[in-house]
């Protein structure tokens, strides 16, 4: 029998206190290389990273980021495609499927190791053809971001 | 930005994802990085891409952040020292074995002895300072167009123990986990994939030294064992290591091993040789060098890529 896993509602982000980065919808950038982080700072992607685990948003927020968090039906009736930490790992195998398609094999691995670590979820945003800006700032609320002190206390 | 961080950068040998200490150690800049998340610098090799990917990645990168200071990932301007992001080491943890030798590697230019000597601690933590050790220091012969040979003895070290599982301890994972099954089991494969792009480092620059070595087939040993299993499945990869270990071996057997040393204890300057034979039991009697053999073999074993 297979397993079901349970789809989360909602997803967080670490990203700057001021906004979350905002993606290029026309970007056509692959899976692999978005997660990878494949062409240094600023790379284009139409993608935005997610967790379903907070803390592991809290670990990318750093010390003087913030924690964002975003409900995926809202995402997707904004247009986003919510693509799931599942089928993440079903597209990451071999040279990649889909979206995910690459030439390197381990490179494929290592963005599925990315992914269980973290629990990313992705919001492909190619489909919002226009005003990115505002649908990003509508979708994605801020959260504050709890101190380790106030963390370990619970 | 983690993939773009010193967690992820070879020169800080101190962490691999979610193995290691919280805190990073740069033995580029040698500064203990508090928060290595957070900072980066030109000279990011990266430790989740074999060399020829990360040589790319780090020509992208310099177009970002500076080679001679640590920025912040997500602010290439701002200067990591200024935000508190980088400290001065000041003598603690000194009774951290895989610590003392990083910083003995990072100020005293300590070199392959340093490698040999994590090679001789147990446990996961001093293997992986051992192979990010390794990497960047084959990464700094290679760039000044060294010879492939540079990481004979890392190549033939890694071989020996390439199918033994890692071995974790409970302190050495952090971070937050939803299961400890799985982030030990990725933690497991990281170091497997590591193991595997030190020896896929040495047979691409043999390669492309048009060397005819039996080395070069590591490259593709290596993507066969890395496509057995996925991350969350160690044990495949360490089965189709095991089970391939013949051809393995075979690449680089010991017969091999001890010839190509002995041809370049002919060809190495006498510093070279002292270094390599201080490892080498019964081996202390130094070699006379061909001054007009050296040049390119003393350049590409120089530490550190001054330029």
């Amino acid at each position: 029998m297979s397993r079901r896993f349970k789809v989360p509602t909602t997803l967080y982000r670490g990203d700057s206190s001021e906004a979350v980065s905002v993606p290029n919808p026309h970007a056509k950038a692959n899976i692999v290389a978005h997660i990878l982080y494949l062409g240094s700072y600023g790379r284009e992607t139409q993608y935005t990273s997610t967790s379903e685990n907070e803390e592991d948003a809290e670990h990318f927020a750093g010390g003087g980021g913030a924690v964002w968090r975003a409900l995926v039906a809202e995402a997707t009736r904004a247009g986003a495609i919510h693509l799931s930490k599942q089928q993440l790992l079903g597209m990451l195998k071999g040279f990649g499927m889909g979206r995910a398609k690459w030439t390197n094999r381990a490179q494929v691995q290592e963005a599925h190791a990315n992914v269980v670590e973290w629990n990313e979820h992705l919001f492909d945003w190619e489909n919002v053809t226009s005003g990115i800006d505002q649908v990003i700032a509508g979708v994605f609320s801020k959260r504050s971001k709890l101190s380790k002190g106030s963390r370990r206390k619970q | 930005m983690r993939p773009l961080s010193c967690v992820n950068c070879c020169h800080n040998p101190l962490q691999l994802g979610r193995a290691g200490t919280d805190f990073g150690y740069c033995t580029r800049h040698l500064v203990v990085l508090p928060r290595p998340e957070s900072t980066t610098c030109g000279q990011l090799f990266r430790k989740d891409l074999s060399r020829s990917s990360a040589v790319e990645e780090r020509a992208l990168h310099q177009h970002h952040y500076r080679c001679d200071r640590i920025s912040q990932v997500v602010s290439p301007k701002v200067d990591a020292a200024k935000v508190g992001l980088v400290e001065k080491t000041n003598g603690f943890f000194e009774r951290d074995v895989v610590l003392e030798e990083v910083l003995s590697y990072a100020q005293y230019d300590t070199n392959i002895s340093t490698m040999a000597a994590l090679r001789r601690v147990e446990g996961a933590r001093a293997e992986i300072a051992m192979l990010s050790l390794s990497r960047g220091y084959l990464a700094n012969c290679y760039d000044q167009q060294g010879p492939w040979w540079a990481g004979l003895h890392l190549a033939f070290w890694t071989l020996q123990r390439l199918d033994t599982e890692p071995v974790f301890a409970a302190s050495e994972l952090h971070g937050p986990m939803r299961s400890v099954a799985e982030t030990t089991a990725v933690a497991k494969w990281r170091v497997l994939a590591f193991r595997l792009y030190l020896l896929v480092d040495v047979s691409d620059e043999a390669r492309s030294q048009s060397s005819r070595d039996p080395i070069t087939r590591f490259t593709a040993l290596a993507d066969e064992a890395l496509s057995a299993g996925s991350p969350t499945r160690p044990e495949k990869v360490l089965a189709k290591l095991r089970s391939s270990r013949t051809r393995w071996m075979k690449a680089l057997s010991k017969e091999h091993y001890a010839r190509l040393r002995n041809k370049i204890r002919r060809l190495a300057s006498p510093k070279i040789v002292q270094d390599w034979q201080g490892l080498v039991p019964g081996r202390e009697k130094s070699v006379s060098a061909k001054p007009e053999l050296l040049t390119s073999v003393q350049r590409g074993l120089t530490r550190r890529g001054e330029k």
